[in-house]
């Protein structure tokens, strides 16, 4: 794991999501996330253990440039408790094809979308967000546009290799 | 063993993760989520406010011919003061829309149809027992002192009657002041500036005074031959621009007054839920030509 570069990726991407990124903003508040598209990127690609250490970094920078509800911990709890999981299935399950990319950024988009929300309203009121753009609509526009942005991810942390899932099509099983 | 090893590590690091987010979540106060977000905002404001500013420029739109962009400006400016304009407008609409539903069902009643009626909303109830309300209808609307003021039926969720709940105590050019019927008497007052009622069969028409707690009593009333009991409606008779008499209240209790035993004290309590009243209709009659 490249740490310096991982550490710059980061960076940009949640200044990218804080400003740049509202070009692609459709309607009045959805937009794509990149910071769930570099979790399940990292938490695809990954061992497990900088698995659990990227997701709670981006948990971090996510909880900075776009917390719910104003509150900080909610999206660093959802993160990195998804994130985890999702390094521990990678080996099962192979997340190469933009399609399954898309689905599990979807997939995670939502439930972290979900807890969040939850963990958030413990300590403040939710009523202000919306809940169908969070739940929903956020989530399926980062699937839609995720599997775009993990070719120059994996080119810049040199991670555009073949699956180590035994499972995936075309690994390689020594 | 390396193996093993590797796995309590991502356990104790999983661990650290989740404390630090629950740490984040319930022990970090407010006040400092907030300065670590304007931290990280002032630490990167050149590239934010960069990535902010071409957002901007790639949003532009391309300016009609033969318009400068400051004008473009002053457009976007005007159209967005028309759009508050046309909001607000919409919002007064729909007020006055609900308001002569409300009158128009009103009028539909039996006897009601000549009334001449203000709607105000209720500002505020004041006094320790709320036995005062603040509509937000003055004298600009026609309303004095002395006017009757009634609930309406149908509020939202709460259904309430047409009922005289109380009269305009003092008046301003916007606001008026409603005493209602149940606010204790002003013992300085004179006697006669109870409001006149009617119950059952009675010849005479009695004063109703405030007695506070919701309550009201109609003193010194001659009830032998006439047959008054709990629960009898208690009318406010026919005057100030009231063509018909408005129930008020029903009889709560009827006992031997303490002044004079040959007399009885009657107590009344209104139909009215006033805590839940957020319209009113004040009855305004018509000022004489001259």
């Amino acid at each position: 794991m490249r740490w310096i570069r991982f550490a710059v990726l980061v960076l940009a991407a949640s200044i990218l999501q804080a400003s740049l990124l509202d070009v692609l903003r459709v309607r009045r508040d959805v937009k794509p996330d990149l910071l769930l598209v570099l979790l399940v990127f990292f938490g695809s690609r990954c061992s497990s253990t900088h698995g659990v250490i990227t997701s709670f970094v981006l948990g971090f920078f996510a909880d900075l440039v776009s917390p719910i509800g104003g509150v900080m911990g909610p999206r660093i709890i959802s993160f990195g408790l998804f994130g985890t999981l999702l390094s521990d299935v990678q080996n099962v399950f192979s997340l190469r094809r933009p399609l399954y990319q898309g689905g599990a950024i979807f997939l995670l988009g939502v439930l972290t979308a979900v807890l969040s929300y939850l963990l958030a309203s413990l300590r403040t009121d939710g009523s202000q967000t919306r809940l169908l753009t969070l739940f929903l609509w956020q989530p399926l526009y980062s699937g839609i546009l995720g599997p775009l942005f993990t070719l120059p991810v994996g080119w810049w942390m040199h991670m555009n290799r073949r699956s180590r899932s035994p499972f995936a099509r075309g690994a390689r099983v020594r | 063993m390396r193996r093993k090893r590797a796995n309590i590590s991502r356990g104790m690091l999983f661990a650290w993760g989740m404390g630090i987010g629950l740490l984040f979540l319930f022990a970090v106060p407010q006040r400092t989520s907030d300065r670590i977000q304007l931290t990280y905002a002032r630490v990167f404001r050149w590239p934010l406010a960069a990535g902010h500013g071409l957002t901007l420029a790639a949003r532009d739109v391309a300016l009609p011919h033969g318009v400068t962009e400051e004008q473009y400006r002053e457009l976007l400016a005007n159209h967005r003061e028309i759009q508050n304009v046309i909001a607000n407008l919409q919002a007064k609409l729909r007020e006055t829309q609900s308001q002569n539903e409300m009158l128009a069902r009103l009028r539909a009643k039996p006897g009601w149809e000549t009334v001449p009626i203000q709607l105000a909303p209720v500002i505020v109830g004041v006094g320790q027992e709320q036995n005062e309300l603040i509509i937000g209808r003055g004298r600009d609307h026609g309303l004095a002192i002395g006017q009757f003021v009634m609930s309406l039926g149908e509020q939202g969720a709460l259904s309430q009657s047409e009922s005289v709940v109380g009269t305009i105590s003092s008046v301003d050019a916007r606001t008026a002041k409603v005493r209602l019927l149940t606010a204790p008497r002003d013992p300085k007052a004179p006697r006669e500036s109870g409001v006149v009622v009617s119950i059952g069969n009675l010849g005479v028409r009695p004063l109703l005074e405030g007695l506070g707690g919701n309550k009201a009593r109609i003193p010194l009333v001659k009830v032998e031959g006439n047959n008054i009991g709990k629960g009898d409606p208690v009318y406010v008779q026919k005057s100030q621009g009231l063509d018909v008499p408005v129930i008020a209240g029903r009889v709560a209790q009827c006992v031997r007054s303490r002044d004079d035993p040959m007399f009885w004290d009657i107590t009344v309590e209104p139909v009215c839920d006033v805590a839940g009243l957020r319209e009113v209709a004040v009855v305004v009659p018509p000022i004489p030509a001259h």
